[in-house]
């Protein structure tokens, strides 16, 4: 079993894995500091990445290959799960804002300043794709609750358009990030 | 829903995982990356390091417990046991 495992592993696409996984843990972490207003102290995206990668090898989590590929399962269980616990230790957590405290949190909760949070971002986002008419129907789409297919139903909308705004989105996304949110939403960026 | 998860923050959270979801070529993986400000070579250069460690580690650990229990299997039939017990007492008459 271990030896079957070892040698599925072996057999992946490791250069892909690795860029992609640490794109991913790149967002997940920036998301879950948007959203809490605050850092993992000695985290790089690449850590968590080369720490899921790892887990997997020794089988702290466990992959089964029946169950579906090893890159969806190193982001959406192990990064996912990695950044929550992470989240839950108070030692690694650093606040951004003056106001904020260092208590641990539950991944999923939450507060009222994590709402106002998430609303600065959005409305950064929505000025940034207002020179993009697919970009604000996908935006306005997916924030009604549609799917991919309800709004390509709707709009009458290729779906290689709406993959392309998607693309889009993501490199705004990431524009976003290069950018200090926090400068731009609380305006105290040097205030760490 | 949990208390006090309102809509922007599920709204943040479906943009992000909706742009997860696209199929990205390995020269917009690369730009991305670059974006972050992080050297695609040199970071599988050092992601590929570790990995080979691990399987390193891992192997060198199979071929050593291999061996072994081919060992045990051939070398521990009842006969074998009873050849080694005798002998084992002949050297300790010996010594005694």
């Amino acid at each position: 079993m271990r030896d079957q495992l070892l040698k599925e592993l072996k057999n992946q696409d490791w250069p892909g894995i690795i860029k992609e996984l640490i794109s991913y843990a790149s967002m997940r972490l920036k998301l879950w500091g948007l959203l809490k207003n605050k850092r993992l102290k000695g985290y790089e995206p690449k850590d968590i990445a080369f720490k899921a990668i790892e887990a997997v090898f020794n089988g702290e989590w466990k992959w089964d290959s029946d169950k579906g590929e090893l890159l969806p399962y190193l982001k959406y269980h192990v990064v996912k799960g990695l950044v929550a616990n992470l989240a839950k230790n108070s030692e690694v957590i650093s606040s951004i804002g003056s106001t904020q405290s260092n208590q641990p949190e539950k991944a999923d909760d939450f507060s009222h300043e994590d709402e106002l949070n998430a609303t600065m971002v959005i409305q950064e986002i929505n000025e940034s794709i207002k020179d993009d008419p697919v970009l604000m129907i996908l935006v306005e789409g997916l924030s009604n609750g549609l799917k991919r297919s309800d709004i390509c139903n709707i709009h009458k909308m290729d779906t290689d358009i709406y993959d392309n705004a998607v693309r889009r989105l993501r490199t705004k996304l990431i524009q976003l990030e290069k950018k200090d949110l926090f400068t731009i939403t609380y305006g105290r960026g040097k205030n760490k | 829903m949990a208390e006090g998860k309102t809509n922007n923050a599920e709204l943040l959270i479906r943009l992000f995982e909706e742009t997860d979801q696209v199929k990205l070529s390995e020269k917009d993986i690369d730009k991305e990356l670059k974006d972050l400000g992080i050297e695609s070579e040199e970071i599988v250069a050092e992601g590929l390091g570790k990995i080979n460690k691990i399987i390193e580690t891992n192997e060198s650990q199979s071929r050593y417990n291999m061996p072994m229990a081919a060992s045990n299997k051939e070398e521990l039939s009842q006969e074998d046991v009873l050849r080694l017990l005798r002998e084992d007492d002949g050297t300790k008459e010996t010594k005694s």
